[in-house]
């Protein structure tokens, strides 16, 4: 059954997108990211043009990572005051990567630059978590002790200037760390189309040495008002956000993630990133492929003059 | 009053149909099928009819078929819209856009059929004036962005444009395409695919005899999205910033929902 896309201007089979929102939102809930970094490849692999693919994609990771956040605040594991200062960098972040989106747009690189910031975040974050997640299977299969770093300890974060008290987090560190993170993730998100919880979370954990607990909820309640931000900006800037392909991608990666929670239940930590480490490095592969091979035709079409 | 009526004169002069048609001229009587396509939801395409008959006295059509054959050609354009056109070069490895020209006024959807081979219907001048026939689109003032470009060089962009159209069937050319029977009832299917440009139409059945136009009708159906298609379509391009809105608005509620049918425990 087709549906006609409003804002795309092409026909896309309903089924082929529920599919796909159901396969990302599986490995979404399997996993606990917001999988836009696999639904904007997925997107772009089905013909729909790249602008609209981002713009949308941000859009449903809003849903997603809404209802996570939702949960957490139940459960008070949000640090506000953290989650606003890496809020007010990711606004730094988004304004930015929209203007560069736009104006990439109107230079006709715009496809080249997502192809090419995907390859470049997929191949890197892909071979750590491969190369991590064997090591972590080996090491539990000989009986040794998995390493992990002590937090507390003092790094050349806690020599910066303008430093904060967090409660929440038992912290007090400088404000300079969680604004660049902050804005990274918000760049990533208005060129990527991706929630960026990826880099956050580690980033949180492991630079800023936040609790566990509230690290989760405080990295979805930033991704939810950063995505929100950007669907606002594209809508604004580019026109690129489609209603039709959001919902159905949203009440596809609802459902899909609900049976993703229940399977990553049964299933080991380390091998869960193996497989996610697979996945991974085949989209990348793929997007490679396509930027290497002579493609079917040299010239392409847009509309407009870009004088 | 004298220096009115040359005014009048040169005023109609200026206006005067492309095709000045002799005072003999025949008539046509033409029709679409329909002269709105709605996209829908559902829309994946669709097939108009165009049908017609060419009006003659009584007592000429017994002559007219042993003597005379009639040709019939029916150009169908889409709304016009600048195109860019971008050539990608292999740069370290990867296939990155290079080169870009601009055309002006690029017909977003163009159709030509006839009765018989263009070239054996009327002369090749007058395909060309009137732009008939895909390789004859004058694609004007090409605007090259970086760098010159050789006159060469910016024919195989306007080419490209053609070909890119036509691999999106938007673009195509049915040399007996136009059916004529008893050189007086002519029918014709103009097929337009899911991606069609909206907007206003013109189709122009021109009716040939001896390599002379005689007749002359133009149609203008439109292409519409409608319903719902064509309601998000306008309220993002027309009010963004409360599209968007609205788009953060449902995508919170649905992730409220979501977070309260599924709570565990």
């Amino acid at each position: 059954m087709q549906i006609y896309l409003p804002i795309a201007e092409m026909s896309v089979n309903i089924f082929l997108i529920l599919g796909m929102g159901v396969a990302v939102g599986f490995i979404s809930g399997m996993f606990g990211i917001g999988g836009g970094f696999l639904m904007t490849p997925f997107l772009i692999f089905t013909g729909l043009p790249p602008a609209v693919a981002v713009a949308t994609e941000v859009n449903q990771i809003m849903a997603t990572s809404a209802s996570g956040a939702f949960a957490y605040w139940r459960r008070r594991s949000i640090d506000f005051k953290m989650g606003l200062v890496l809020l007010v960098g990711g606004i730094i972040g988004s304004v930015a990567g929209v203007a560069l989106f736009s104006w990439l747009k109107s230079k006709g690189q715009v496809d080249l630059f997502i192809s090419l910031s995907y390859v470049l975040f997929l191949g890197v974050i892909g071979s750590l978590m491969f190369v991590e997640s064997l090591r972590t299977i080996r090491r539990t299969r000989q009986g040794l002790p998995v390493g992990r770093r002590k937090p507390g300890s003092h790094t050349w974060i806690h020599g910066l200037p303008f430093k904060m008290r967090f409660r929440r987090s038992k912290l007090y560190i400088s404000a300079i760390p969680p604004l660049a993170i902050g804005a990274v993730v918000g760049v990533l998100a208005a060129i990527m189309g991706i929630g960026g919880g990826f880099i956050m979370v580690p980033a949180m954990i492991y630079l800023l040495r936040m609790p566990t607990n509230v690290v989760v909820g405080t990295s979805l309640f930033q991704v939810v008002f950063v995505t929100g931000l950007v669907t606002v900006l594209h809508a604004v800037n580019t026109q690129t956000v489609d209603a039709i392909l959001a919902l159905m991608l949203i009440v596809g990666g609802v459902v899909g993630a609900q049976f993703g929670v229940q399977v990553a239940e049964k299933m080991k930590s380390e091998h869960l990133r193996a497989l996610l480490a697979i996945i991974v490095l085949g989209v990348c592969f793929k997007l490679i492929l396509s930027l290497v091979l002579e493609p079917e035709t040299l010239f392409t079409l847009s509309a407009g003059g870009g004088h | 009053m004298i220096r009115f009526r040359t005014l009048l004169g040169l005023v109609s002069l200026a206006i005067m149909p492309l095709f000045s048609l002799p005072a003999a001229s025949e008539k046509l009587s033409v029709n679409l099928t329909t002269h709105q396509v709605a996209i829908t939801s559902n829309f994946t395409g669709a097939t108009i009819t165009l049908f017609g008959a060419i009006q003659k006295p009584l007592a000429t059509i017994e002559d007219d078929q042993q003597v005379v054959r009639d040709d019939l050609i029916v150009i169908v354009r889409g709304p016009s819209e600048d195109i860019t056109v971008r050539r990608k070069e292999r740069v370290a490895g990867i296939w990155v856009n290079r080169a870009a020209v601009t055309f002006t006024n690029v017909p977003g959807f163009y159709f030509v059929a006839s009765t018989d081979k263009l070239e054996d219907i009327i002369s090749e001048f007058t395909l060309n004036r009137e732009e008939i026939g895909t390789e004859r689109l004058a694609l004007s003032a090409p605007f090259v962005h970086n760098g010159a470009l050789s006159e060469e060089e910016i024919s195989n962009f306007r080419k490209a444009v053609v070909a890119e159209k036509q691999r999106d069937n938007l673009y195509g050319e049915a040399e007996g395409g136009v059916l004529l029977q008893d050189n007086t009832l002519f029918s014709m299917r103009i097929n337009i695919p899911a991606n069609v440009p909206v907007g206003d139409y013109v189709v122009r059945v021109l009716l040939v005899r001896d390599g002379v136009v005689v007749g002359s009708k133009s149609l203008r159906p439109s292409v519409n999205k409608s319903g719902i298609e064509r309601m998000l379509y306008r309220f993002a391009h027309n009010w963004p910033l409360l599209y968007g809105l609205s788009a953060v608005f449902v995508a919170l509620f649905a992730g409220w929902a979501a977070s309260v049918v599924f709570r565990r425990g």
